[in-house]
C-alpha cells in the first residue's frame, strides 16, 4: 500500500468512468500500471475513481479499449492550487507581504531589558544604549552582534564590572556585574615589613609598627623595613606591620629598534558588499564585483535570522574591504634611541608594581648591528620594596 | 502433464512446510474485521458493484459480498477493499464437490 497523501503533491484528478462493462477499464489500467484509486459504484454500469494528473494522458487508450467513456469531475493537488494561486496574485502578495512584516517585526528590537544594575547605573547604560541605536523599533539585523556592543557598553560604563548582552528573541537583555567596594581586609597576622629586592630607601610611610630604616640606606633582600612590634622594651606588643617604602632600584635594559619600520596603514578607501547566504549558496545583493586593492585588511560581519525563536536557514554577510597603505619609516641613529627610550620606559615599567615610576635613565651604550640599534640603558625605578612576613612565634 | 505438475506442487508444500500461497499461486487474503480485506495474487476484477465484488484467480472465483464498497488501491496483483464486508466465497470453476 502506497501512502496516498504524497499523491496531493503531484495532483490527482475524480473521474467517472461509464460504459458496458466498467470493470474492464479497471483491470485494464491495472495491466498498464496506470494508478487508480478510491473506485466506488456512482450508478448501474458508472464508476468513480481518482487518477494521477501524469496518467491522465495515458488514460485515453485505455478508454478506447474497455469501451467506456470518461468525465473529469473535481481536480485536486499542488499543480491546481500553484494555478489558482497564480490567476489570484492579490491573495498571494498579501501573504507574502503579512509573512515580510511578520518577520520584520521578529527580527525588531521591543524589549531593552537591563538586570542587576542600580537605578543611577541603569540610567546610564539606558542612555549609552540608545546612543549605540538600540531602541524598540530598530530592526536588529541593522545592529552590530551582541558581542560588539557588550563591548562597547562595558568600556563607556567604568560603574561595572561586567555587562552580559544577549538577545532574546526580540529583548536586548543586559545583565550588570556591579563594582562593589572592596572587602574590609582581614584581620591580619602580625608581622613585620622585609625588602624583597636590594634597593636604596628614598620614602617611607608606615601606617602601624615601627620604621627600621631610613631615607637613603641601602638595604639587602631581606633586611627588616618596619617591624611589627610596638611598644617599650618588654612590654611589646606584636602588630601586623603596615606601610609603604620605596626604594631605589638599578635595573639594566636593552632594547633593540630596527632603523626602518614597516607600517600599514588605512587610507580610507573602502568597497562594501552585502550577501545573503542561503544553505551554502550565497546571493549578493547589493556592491557588486570585486574590488580587491593591492593591499587590503578584510572584514565580515555575518548576522543570523530568527523568526519566532526559529533560526531561519539564511544568514546575511557584510564584507568590507579596505584598501591599506604599506610605508616604510627610516630612524636616523638618534631618533632611534629616543625611539628605544621611550619604549624601554615601557618595558621596564611592565616589570615593576603598578605604583612603580622611572626616576632616571641613562644611555649606557648604543651599537648599530644589521640595521638594527640596540641601546643600553640603565634605569633607576622607584617601587614599593616592602613585603610581609609574619613574626614566628617564639622569635 | 498438468495435473502431474500440480500434484508435485501440491506434495512438496506439504512435505517441505513451503507457504502454499507462493508454491502454487494462491491468493493470500488478509481481513481486518469486516473493514478491509486484502487480496494479493489475483487476476482481475470480474465484477464491482456497491455490494458485490468477483475477482478472478488462477483456479476459479473470489465473491466479496457486503455494502459500500470502494476499492482503494488496486495494483496489477493486489487489492484494497473498504466496505462492510459480510461474506467472502470461493467459486470453483471446473471442479465441484472440493473446498
Amino acid at each position: 500500500m502506497k501512502n496516498m497523501w504524497i499523491n496531493t503533491f503531484s495532483g490527482y484528478v475524480r473521474v467517472k468512468v461509464e460504459g458496458t462493462y466498467p470493470e474492464l477499464f479497471i483491470n485494464r489500467c491495472g495491466e498498464r500500471k496506470i494508478m487508480i484509486w478510491d473506485i466506488r459504484q456512482a450508478g448501474e454500469k458508472t464508476y468513480i475513481c481518482s487518477v494521477l494528473l501524469d496518467d491522465v494522458k495515458r488514460l485515453r487508450p485505455v478508454c478506447r479499449e474497455a469501451g467506456c467513456k470518461i468525465r473529469f469531475l473535481e481536480r485536486h493537488g499542488a499543480p491546481f492550487v500553484i494555478r489558482k494561486m497564480l490567476i489570484r496574485t492579490g491573495f498571494v502578495t498579501g501573504a507574502a507581504v503579512f509573512i515580510a512584516i511578520m518577520f520584520m517585526l521578529a527580527n525588531m528590537v521591543w524589549n531593552v531589558e537591563i538586570e542587576g544594575a542600580s537605578p543611577a547605573v541603569e540610567h546610564e547604560i539606558r542612555q549609552k544604549v540608545d546612543e549605540l541605536g538600540i531602541k524598540t523599533g530598530q530592526l536588529q539585523f541593522r545592529l552590530p552582534p551582541p558581542e560588539i556592543i557588550q563591548q562597547q557598553i562595558s568600556d563607556q560604563i567604568p560603574a561595572a564590572t561586567w555587562i552580559g548582552v544577549t538577545v532574546r528573541g526580540t529583548t536586548y537583555h543586559f545583565q550588570v556585574v556591579e563594582k562593589e567596594l572592596a572587602e574590609k581586609e582581614p584581620a591580619q597576622a602580625p608581622g613585620h615589613l622585609v625588602a624583597d629586592r636590594k634597593a636604596v630607601i628614598k620614602r617611607l610611610f608606615v601606617e602601624d609598627g615601627s620604621a627600621v630604616v631610613q631615607a637613603n640606606d641601602v638595604v639587602e633582600k631581606g633586611d627588616l623595613l618596619v617591624a611589627g612590634l610596638i611598644g617599650k622594651e618588654g612590654k611589646q606588643q606584636r602588630v601586623p606591620a603596615k606601610g609603604e617604602v620605596f626604594g631605589e632600584i638599578w635595573y639594566k635594559a636593552q632594547v633593540t629598534v630596527p632603523l626602518e619600520q614597516k607600517f600599514q596603514a588605512v587610507t580610507g578607501e573602502t568597497h562594501t558588499a552585502h550577501k545573503l547566504n542561503i544553505g551554502n549558496w550565497t546571493v549578493p545583493f547589493w556592491g557588486f564585483g570585486t574590488h580587491d586593492f593591492k593591499s587590503q585588511k578584510h572584514e565580515s560581519h555575518v548576522r543570523e535570522f530568527n523568526i519566532m525563536g526559529y533560526r531561519l536557514p539564511f544568514t546575511y554577510t557584510k564584507e568590507t574591504n579596505r584598501e591599506t597603505n604599506a610605508s616604510e619609516r627610516a630612524f636616523t641613529k638618534e631618533e632611534a634611541v629616543t625611539e628605544a627610550l621611550e619604549k624601554g620606559r615601557v618595558e621596564v615599567l611592565e616589570q615593576f608594581s603598578s605604583k612603580a615610576e622611572i626616576s632616571g635613565e641613562k644611555v649606557l651604550h648604543e651599537e648599530q648591528v644589521n640595521g638594527k640599534v640596540i641601546v643600553t640603558i640603565h634605569y633607576r625605578v622607584i617601587d614599593d620594596i616592602a613585603r610581609k612576613q609574619p613574626i614566628i612565634q617564639g622569635d | 502433464m498438468k495435473k502431474m505438475r500440480r500434484w508435485v506442487k501440491q506434495w512438496m508444500t506439504e512435505r517441505m512446510e513451503l507457504p502454499a500461497d507462493v508454491m502454487m499461486n494462491l491468493p493470500r487474503i488478509t481481513m481486518v474485521g469486516h473493514l478491509h480485506i486484502y487480496i494479493e495474487n489475483h487476476r482481475g476484477v470480474l465484477r464491482f458493484s456497491r455490494d458485490e465484488m468477483r475477482l478472478r484467480l488462477d483456479d476459479g472465483q473470489l465473491l466479496i459480498r457486503g455494502s459500500g464498497f470502494v476499492i482503494k488501491t488496486i495494483l496489477p496483483e493486489e487489492i484494497l477493499l473498504e466496505g462492510k464486508i459480510i461474506s467472502v466465497q470461493y467459486v470453483f470453476e471446473n471442479e465441484t464437490g472440493r473446498g
